[in-house]
């Protein structure tokens, strides 16, 4: 590599570094400062040098994005409704006014059963781009806002299949998924007491059977339990089949096999269990699949690298905590570090401490920070630059799974999920930390206008 | 044995209470005398423990019942001088038609312990207590004349306790006799409030030189609360807290508070006519029970009538977050007065509404404590809206009364017409 090019690179990456936090974490004048320094720090070739910056700034939001999509879940673009949210999903369900907090509150509800609760599992089941987007807004702000978008898309999104060039049924249009979408979210509620008509969720997946993979699997879940829809092995199974799929993707379907398997719903005809046998054995099913997950690759190259950032990111947790003024939650959560790893022997007893240190103080502090903490202007300053090297250090981890298995080390699977296992927790906390940034910026809605309130007076009668 | 003031009175009224009305006999003794005649509960004994739990224990938690009493009766003679003040809790009475009888009540409270949104460990809370000091005027008459029982001065008034969440009885011996963290204690208030009543001026009577024409006063009549405001208070979960008693209570309040004008409290007369209550200092207990109880069912003379109805009540979410909700909060309230003195003609009709914006975290959400602090929200709301219509009208301020959406365009002939009618209610 050439040394100007290798000039460039840093160039960038540095910019690309400070620039993030001038966007996504932004505290009052923090981002004007960060953009004076970036000043001096331009790519060549740039147009502006803010428009550079602005532009360098969104790609490292987009990269902290992408590599937390499972938690983080793409931005959803609200669609102008034809009325207000409320009236939009009166269609389905009642109205009370604490329906927001229903919603949100509920969605974290677990059930036994043929369903047992909408996870964001089941999201990339949807096999649809559309309708996986939107459910990832659901599970980013679950409420009255977003489920009325769920209901709009079942009501009006694309309905056009996907077929091929003879014109055969390849993949299920953005409707007929929404429609899945939200007889999914029906059934995480049914217990709420808001939903109108608790036989909506099934009509809406009746509808899409043999068409939407996720629906035929509930309907087959749904008969196979007996607990949503009459108990009907024959048509369990029917359904199932609909279901089928690559198992790594359906893992829904595949659970399901595998639940009739391990412990069948009463009642299951055993010439049933003997054909699922039959069918996971075939290579395309459940065997095929955990034979799979079992053949991981154990690796070692960039474990080093490893180690050096998870350290690192036991520092950046350290200042985060004090910035939050709670130093406290750090001191406790690597006492209880060295309680469970023990007396650390080796590099991979320190990489566990270091993970277990995070993962625990990381926690803690989103308890902080949900909490409602305020900060100082010093204290907001010591947790911007916390959040500027979590990002840098969260980045460069980002690749590292990969290159760790691919070096065949044998502490390398141990290494890799540990790694991940930290990613997830940083996801999780970056994402806390800028809606945290963002949350200390909002202000609250000013009082109505004199004009205002003499108007709600207005056509008033008593 | 008969006493002096007996003796006085008896020979007096043996002349006279055939012909004279109350004032006139009062004014025909020969000495004015103020009776302390006690602190009552505004609610049937048994029901004490439920509906005024905390004032109860608050009082008991800090001295009891007589070390209240004591302290009303020592500020009564401080103000009018101990030899014009007689201790009738203390001793049982004789009825003096000359006399003034004053009295302190606990009319009705809300406690509330709701969750700190700052992310506090501990709970904050608010206490309110209403209050009323009353004055009233007794004859007990004879074969020719009915016995006859009046009030001349309600005074209604509210105390808050504001603050981190403490057991409601220390609350309560906070707002009983230290500053109560948010105006002043009860006692404090209660002091200003008899101190502002002159001891000539409370004998006054309208034929007496030197007196003007005697107060009017108000009294709230009527709460309504319309069905979809009572759907959304059930859905909110509030409706015990923004009860017909709390919406009565802070309107009365606030009218007195902020004007000064007489007004009846809210509710119950229960401390008038009760065995326990007012009566029970006297030798003719039921005698007096009797009178009092046949005054307060007749058909009242109060000069103006305040009707309320709540109209609105709406929370909507305005800006959503991870771990907050912002919410506005709207009442809407009807305000109606009649002038009810000769026709019941209506003076005043118009709508006033309130707003205020806040955050709920989300955890508060889903550990199910909303409820509280939306009952605070809207408690609040409530007085404050009260607070401003009366003083908006009370000092003509259309700052103020624009402020919860009165129009001058629209509303100026009533608020003035009202102005005057408090105007002539306040002593």
């Amino acid at each position: 590599m050439n040394k100007s090019i290798k000039i460039k690179l840093i160039s960038a990456t540095i910019a690309i570094t400070i620039a993030a936090p001038a966007s996504a974490f932004n505290f009052g004048n923090f981002a004007q400062k960060m953009q004076e320094q970036m000043s001096n720090m331009q790519q060549p070739g740039s147009q502006s040098q803010n428009g550079a910056s602005n532009s360098k700034a969104m790609s490292v939001e987009r990269a902290v994005e992408l590599s937390c999509k499972t938690i983080y879940g793409a931005p959803f673009k609200s669609k102008q409704l034809p009325s207000s949210d409320v009236e939009v999903v009166s269609q389905y369900l009642k109205t009370p006014s604490n329906l927001d907090e229903i919603l949100l509150v509920d969605f974290d509800k677990a059930y036994s059963g043929s369903f047992t609760g909408f996870t964001s599992n089941l999201i990339p089941q949807l096999d649809n781009k559309f309708a996986e987007q939107l459910a990832e807004g659901y599970v980013r702000e679950p409420g009255v806002r977003m489920f009325a978008q769920v209901i709009h898309a079942a009501n009006s999104a694309d309905k056009t299949d996907e077929t091929d060039n003879d014109m055969n049924f390849v993949a299920p249009s953005d409707r007929s998924v929404a429609k899945t979408l939200l007889a999914y979210l029906l059934l995480q509620y049914k217990d709420s007491g808001i939903v109108k008509d608790s036989n909506a969720a099934y009509q809406l997946l009746k509808k899409e059977d043999d068409r939407v993979k996720l629906a035929s699997t509930m309907l087959a879940r749904m008969h196979l339990y007996g607990d949503l829809a009459k108990q009907n092995f024959r048509a369990a199974f029917a359904h199932l089949s609909r279901g089928d799929g690559d198992v790594t993707k359906f893992k829904l379907n595949a659970k399901t096999y595998a639940d009739v398997l391990v412990n069948p719903p009463k009642g299951t005809p055993q010439s049933n269990i003997d054909r699922l046998k039959q069918v996971a054995q075939s290579g395309k099913g459940l065997m095929d699949y955990v034979n799979k997950e079992r053949k991981k690759a154990h690796g070692t190259a960039a474990y080093k690298e490893a180690q050096k950032l998870l350290a690192e990111g036991v520092k950046i947790d350290q200042i985060t905590a004090e910035a939050l003024g709670a130093g406290d939650k750090f001191a406790d959560a690597k006492a209880k570090a060295s309680l469970l790893i023990g007396e650390a022997k080796g590099e991979q007893d320190q990489l566990k401490y270091n993970v277990q240190v995070s993962e625990k103080t990381m926690a803690e502090l989103e308890g902080v920070m949900n909490s409602g903490a305020s900060m100082s202007e010093d204290s907001k300053k010591k947790f911007e630059e916390a959040t500027q090297r979590r990002i840098k250090a969260h980045l460069k981890l980002n690749d590292l799974t990969p290159r760790i298995i691919a070096t065949g080390m044998f502490q390398g699977a141990e290494t890799a999920q540990l790694v991940n296992a930290y990613k997830r927790k940083s996801c999780s906390f970056l994402r806390r930390a800028k809606t945290f940034a963002k949350e200390a910026a909002l202000k609250i809605e000013p009082p109505m206008s004199n004009e205002e309130l003499a108007d709600v007076t207005s056509d008033v009668s008593f | 044995m008969i006493n002096r003031r007996e003796f006085l009175s008896k020979s007096v009224l043996s002349l006279t209470s055939f012909f004279l009305p109350l004032e006139k006999i009062a004014n025909a003794a020969s000495k004015d005398e103020v009776i302390w005649s006690g602190v009552y509960y505004g609610v049937p004994t048994p029901e004490v423990p439920r509906l005024l739990n905390a004032v109860s224990q608050g009082i008991e938690a800090s001295g009891g019942l007589s070390a209240l009493q004591k302290k009303c009766f020592d500020l009564l003679a401080s103000t009018y001088g101990a030899e014009n003040v007689v201790n009738g809790v203390l001793e049982k009475q004789e009825v003096e038609t000359s006399s003034l009888y004053f009295m302190l009540t606990f009319d009705f409270e809300q406690f509330l312990d709701v969750p700190d949104i700052a992310g506090g460990a501990s709970d904050k809370m608010l206490g309110i207590i209403f209050n009323s000091i009353k004055v009233v005027q007794l004859s007990l008459g004879d074969e020719d004349v009915r016995g006859r029982f009046k009030v001349k001065y309600t005074i209604p008034f509210y105390t808050k306790f504001i603050g981190d969440r403490v057991p409601h009885k220390t609350a309560v011996k906070n707002m009983l006799y230290d500053s109560a963290g948010s105006g002043l204690s009860i006692v404090d208030y209660y002091a200003n409030k008899i101190n502002g009543l002159g001891f000539k001026e409370i004998f006054c009577t309208e034929d007496m030189e030197g007196c003007g024409q005697a107060p009017l006063n108000f009294r709230v009549s009527k709460v309504n609360i319309q069905k979809k405001a009572v759907l959304a208070l059930e859905e909110l979960g509030i409706s015990k807290y923004l009860s017909e008693s709390f919406i009565g209570n802070s309107l009365a309040s606030a009218l007195s508070m902020k004007t000064s004008a007489i007004t009846s409290p809210f509710g119950s007369t229960y401390a008038f006519s009760s065995y326990d209550g007012f009566p029970s200092i006297f030798f003719e207990r039921d005698k007096v029970a009797s009178i009092t109880d046949t005054a307060l069912s007749a058909e009242n003379d109060d000069a103006y009538e305040l009707e309320v109805t709540l109209i609105k009540v709406i929370r909507k979410k305005t800006q959503s977050s991870k771990t907050r909700r912002g919410y506005k909060r709207i009442l809407v309230f009807g305000v109606k007065v009649f002038d009810g003195y000769w026709d019941r003609k209506q003076i005043f009709k118009t709508a006033i509404a309130i707003d205020a914006s806040g955050w709920v975290p989300t955890s508060l959400i889903k550990k199910g404590r909303v409820k509280e602090l939306e009952a605070k929200a809207f408690s609040e709301l409530t007085i404050t809206v009260f607070e401003k219509l009366f003083d908006g009208v009370a000092n003509s301020s259309w700052e103020t009364l624009g402020s919860i959406g009165m129009k001058k365009d629209k509303t100026e002939k009533m608020v003035n017409d009202l102005r005057v009618a408090i105007s002539k209610s306040v002593p």
